[in-house]
């Protein structure tokens, strides 16, 4: 062989060595795309399964939904008429309550009219009372002046008949002494001179039958005038002697000389102490 | 024509070319039994086919 054919042996069994290498390499190195293929296959089938499943779930859930949409929308219908109902109702209400509110106004003003007309009455009222009052007392001072001027009258009227007793006593004294004088038989000595009485009354003071005590209060007090809270129910009579007494002791007598169905007056007599209104009037000590 | 006689050197670049040879018939068996291997043995006809 030419050295020519032997280099070209030599280079191509080279040459043929490094790409037989390549070759090896090349080969050792690629992927198996079937098996990566098949792979892939298969799992794009699994997740086709799936996307069934998922868009068969998906269905099923996208029914609910539409059903429980469909729920909702007629929940919320049936709400929203509630809704106006009671709106309508509400306004129903804040009518009513206006109404009323203005009721209530018109009734707090007649209300006031009618407090400020019961305070004006009940002014009046009291101004009226007082005048009342004020009636009443002249009243009772009237009665007690009228009182204590009739007892004065009684008083009068009574030594009136004392003195036109002693007058009658002191003419018939007289005519029997001109009786005795024209007869002649008497002299200037025998003159009896005659004092008239004290002012006291000319009957003896009566006192209560024996056995019977009659008790009573003293109700009013006045200058010589006493009346007492019992009367001719109660057994009291005229020139009748009541002992004024307060505490167990004694004040002053009292000689009844007017009598009253349930009350009677009379006039001071022993006076110890002035009496008062409540002491113990009795016939008996 | 006188035959020649074979020398060493040349028994050299045989056993080069041999070694070269078996190389590349090793080569072009691991590739066949690999592609048979990942794509069957159907792929290798249907290379040749393709290649055509």
């Amino acid at each position: 062989m030419s050295i020519l054919t032997k280099i070209l042996a030599v280079l191509l069994s080279v040459f043929s060595l490094l790409l037989a290498g390549m070759f090896v390499v090349f080969v050792g190195n690629a992927d198996n795309y079937k098996k990566m293929y098949e792979d892939q296959k298969l799992l794009s089938t699994t997740l086709q399964a799936d996307l069934t499943t998922k868009d068969e779930q998906y269905n099923i859930q996208v029914k609910k939904c539409a059903a429980l949409e469909q729920q909702l929308q007629r929940e919320l219908q049936s709400l929203e008429a509630d809704k106006n109902q009671y709106a309508s109702d509400l306004r129903k209400a804040e009518r009513l309550a206006q109404k009323s509110q203005a009721d209530a106004d018109s009734w707090k003003g007649v209300m006031t009219g009618f407090e400020q007309s019961v305070r004006n009455l009940q002014a009046s009222l009291s101004q009226t009372q007082a005048q009342l009052d004020l009636a009443r007392a002249n009243g009772i001072n009237d009665q007690k002046e009228l009182n204590q001027i009739t007892a004065d009258l009684y008083e009068k009227i009574v030594q009136l008949q004392s003195l036109e007793a002693e007058r009658r006593r002191l003419l018939e004294q007289k005519k029997e002494l001109e009786s005795r004088v024209a007869a002649g038989g008497f002299s200037a000595k025998e003159v009896i001179p005659v004092t008239l009485q004290q002012n006291r009354t000319a009957s003896p003071a009566t006192t209560a039958p024996a056995g019977t005590n009659i008790k009573g209060l003293v109700v009013e007090v006045q200058q010589n005038l006493i009346t007492l809270s019992v009367g001719s129910a109660d057994g009291v009579k005229e020139n009748m002697v009541f002992h004024i007494t307060r505490a167990e002791s004694f004040l002053c007598d009292v000689i009844i000389t007017n009598v009253d169905i349930n009350q009677c007056a009379g006039v001071l007599d022993l006076v110890q102490q002035v009496p008062q209104v409540g002491d113990i009037a009795s016939t008996q000590l | 024509m006188a035959k020649k006689a074979t020398s060493p050197s040349s028994d050299v670049y045989t056993a080069i070319l041999a070694l070269a040879c078996l190389a590349v018939l090793a080569a072009a068996v691991f590739v066949t039994l690999t592609c048979i291997n990942y794509y069957g043995s159907d792929a290798v006809i249907k290379i040749a086919q393709a290649s055509r």
